[in-house]
């Protein structure tokens, strides 16, 4: 051990690594490890909360019917209505859970703490008392563009 | 660097010399470290959650948000909740090791007192963490914790001071706000470096 030549060891057992290297090894790990950390925090804190969201699919990919159906991956619902199409925000009114229509009980489910509301979104029964969020939804070219409302 | 004299809080926390006998892993298990560790993870952890996470009637759905928009969101949210699991855990076992390897006795009974109250600091905490996620579990639970202090001599006041006047203006989970990101830590992060300086004043563990 060319390292410890000279040392005045405690104990006359060759070590591999000294003391001084392993901790030395250990401090570049949190080095490298405080490195990779930078930049999923600088992405954590640079994220826009408060934007509101919006979403947008090909109206020929979902055709619409008097039931809800939702543009996947997010929390906008569709359906035909009277007078166009109509956009529903999927968010409970209590806790804000993320509510899913059931097309055979015809309503509104949480999954959270059990509110149901009717189709359109009226509070039936559970914790919640007002009614869900609705959806502004245009159509643009070929595209149905849904936006949160404030 | 400060003062180095004998009772400085350097000299002790990197001594010169320490006890042999000290050194050994079984000693210690380094348990305390392990609880140590958890708790800088928890600052640095939570610090981040400031950032987004807003006390009273908007818990639940800003925790919401946090965890399914966030990017690396519930990450940090996970690694808070889990670091706090494990530091629970490990207090707990450091103090049987402590019971277990006799050394609450004189001279160091002062430290084993500071270790119980430390241990009933990171339970407060804990148990005031679950309360801010503003679910409706957390109301069930504040609702036990309320009648616990009630049920002491002046515990109605106990219970107003850190639970706080529910109303719909702040929903309750504001006073324990206070408590959960300033209050507590301060006290205990305090109280660990008192800790630490007494272990070593008594002849205990070396520096990692």
């Amino acid at each position: 051990m060319v390292l410890l030549k000279g040392v005045d060891l405690l104990t006359t057992e060759q070590t591999l690594y000294s003391r001084r290297q392993v901790l030395s090894l250990g401090r570049k790990t949190l080095l490298v490890l405080g490195l990779g950390c930078l930049y999923p925090v600088s992405r954590y804190l640079r994220a826009k909360e408060n934007q509101l969201a919006k979403a947008r699919v090909a109206s020929h990919e979902m055709p619409l019917n008097l039931h809800w159906q939702r543009i996947g991956q997010t929390r906008f619902w569709l359906r035909q209505g009277d007078e166009g199409v109509e956009g529903m925000w999927a968010t409970c009114t209590h806790l804000g859970c993320e509510v899913s229509y059931d097309p055979e009980q015809v309503q509104w489910l949480c999954p959270c703490h059990g509110s149901r509301f009717n189709q359109e979104g009226q509070p039936l029964e559970g914790p919640a008392v007002s009614p869900l969020a609705r959806a502004e939804v245009r159509e643009k070219e070929g595209f149905y563009l849904a936006s949160q409302k404030m | 660097m400060g003062k180095q004299g004998n009772n400085s809080f350097m000299g002790h926390i990197r001594p010169r010399q320490i006890m042999t006998g000290a050194l050994r892993l079984r000693a210690t298990f380094c348990l305390g470290g392990f609880s140590f560790l958890a708790f800088l993870v928890l600052t640095i952890t939570g610090v981040l959650l400031l950032f987004f996470y807003q006390p009273g009637v908007e818990a639940f759905v800003s925790l919401s948000e946090l965890n399914s928009v966030l990017p690396y969101g519930g990450v940090i949210r996970s690694l808070h909740f889990w670091a706090a699991q494990m530091m629970v855990i490990s207090v707990f076992l450091h103090m049987v090791r402590v019971v277990w390897s006799k050394a609450y006795r004189p001279l160091r009974e002062l430290n084993w007192i500071t270790g119980v109250v430390l241990f009933v600091l990171t339970v407060i905490l804990d148990y005031s963490g679950y309360l801010l996620r503003g679910g409706q579990e957390s109301g069930a639970a504040a609702t036990i914790g309320q009648a616990l202090f009630t049920s002491l001599p002046g515990g109605q006041a106990l219970a107003t001071i850190f639970f706080g006047q529910p109303s719909s203006f702040n929903g309750s989970t504001l006073n324990m706000y206070a408590w959960h990101v300033f209050i507590l830590p301060g006290v205990l992060g305090f109280l660990q470096m008192f800790h630490f300086w007494r272990i070593r004043r008594d002849g205990g563990v070396r520096p990692l």
